[in-house]
């Protein structure tokens, strides 16, 4: 599978169908996540209308950590066998993700300081998302260090590979350590934590998020793919 | 040597965590401060507020206790509360300790994971609150 999308002309087939159902789902589902997110679901018992805030704080932070595996995963098949393409999309994916990131970021903060008091503490779960986000921005910066981009590309896989130690203490900080921030309200023993009249908006809205992640990825994918086809013909 | 490096930082991080772990840890608990002597240091304090315990000073301050089930700690506090503030909620408040009592410089409300609609009884409340 790996292998027959390595190869740029399958790639295109591919990612030209996955590019307009996606953009059709995303048309769909649009309007509806929106509304059950801002207008139909209810207030929190505790946080009233600020648990909005969570559509679009907790698919953030979804992303950022599931993006970031996926890069470092892409890098490790880009090390071992060499495929262009999975450089190409630690490249573009690391945009994505230090921008899910910052998302989570500042409206946590937001949130943060409407329910706890504070716009920022250096508690474990607030300090490793932090971190998650300077090893984002580490990332791209390496990339662009370098004068012959093959170079960067392959220092900066090594970095997202050795970050991946960070993505289990994100998810299990508010467990280990005492944190401000409160522990997990999915995936725990008890099942979930959170109202079934909450959970369909949150899901919409995740759906929403990795949609337009996958968008956004396969044509950056294709416009690179295009414009070196088309160095090639010139040259 | 893919596998010694991964395990060299795996092995580097969790001394690393280790090492830090007071750093790490954001609040202390009751019954933790009591085996260990914090006195004359910042830091902070979490558990519950305990029932009843709340009191207005108006100008003084506020007086309430934070309890963990076990331990009780007095806190002194002149500020504005979050609004999450109450009794029987979560609270992580830091100061530090004068005598027996604990001088508060900052109050956070901590919540719980579950998010939920409110139920009847309470829309009946708010509503006739307005």
């Amino acid at each position: 599978m790996l292998t027959y999308l390595a190869k740029p002309r399958n790639f295109l087939k591919f990612s030209e169908r996955a590019l307009l159902w996606s953009m059709i789902a995303a048309f769909f589902i649009f309007p509806f996540a929106l509304y059950k997110a801002l207008i139909a679901s209810p207030p929190d018992y505790q946080q009233g209308e600020y648990v909005r805030l969570m559509y679009i704080h907790v698919p953030a932070a979804w992303m950022s950590l599931g993006v970031y595996v996926s890069l470092a995963i892409a890098s490790v098949i880009g090390l071992i066998k060499g495929h262009r393409m999975a450089f190409i999309y630690t490249k573009y994916g690391a945009y994505a993700g230090s921008v899910f990131t910052f998302i989570c970021l500042l409206t946590g903060s937001l949130w943060g300081k409407a329910m706890w008091g504070a716009y920022w503490v250096w508690d474990a779960r607030l300090t490793s998302m932090a971190v998650l986000f300077l090893l984002y921005i580490g990332y791209i910066s390496v990339v662009h260090a370098f004068d012959a981009p093959q170079f960067g590309e392959k220092a900066g896989s090594y970095l997202l590979i050795a970050g991946v130690i960070n993505i289990p203490i994100i998810k299990f900080s508010v467990e280990w350590w005492h944190t401000l921030h409160q522990p997990a309200s999915f995936m725990r023993k008890s099942g979930s934590a959170v109202d079934i009249s909450m959970m369909i908006p949150l899901f919409m809205m995740l759906c929403l998020f990795v949609l337009s992640y996958t968008i956004y990825i396969f044509s950056k994918l294709e416009a690179t793919l295009l414009s070196k086809k088309q160095e090639r013909t010139v040259s | 040597m893919i596998v010694c490096l991964l395990s060299a930082l795996i092995g580097a991080a969790l001394l690393f965590l280790s090492a830090y772990e007071e750093n790490i840890v954001f609040y202390v608990t009751p019954s933790e401060l009591k085996s260990q002597d914090y006195q004359k240091q910042t830091l902070r304090i979490g558990g519950l507020v305990k029932a009843e315990s709340v009191v207005n000073h108006y100008d003084r301050g506020f007086e309430f206790t934070v309890t963990d089930g076990v331990e009780e700690v007095e806190v002194i506090f002149q500020g504005i509360l979050p609004g999450l503030f109450k009794e029987g909620q979560g609270v992580i408040a830091e100061g530090t300790f004068s005598g027996e009592h604990f001088v508060a410089t900052q109050v956070l409300a901590k919540h719980d994971e579950t998010y939920k609609p409110p139920r009847l009884d309470q829309i009946a409340e708010r509503k006739g609150q307005k």
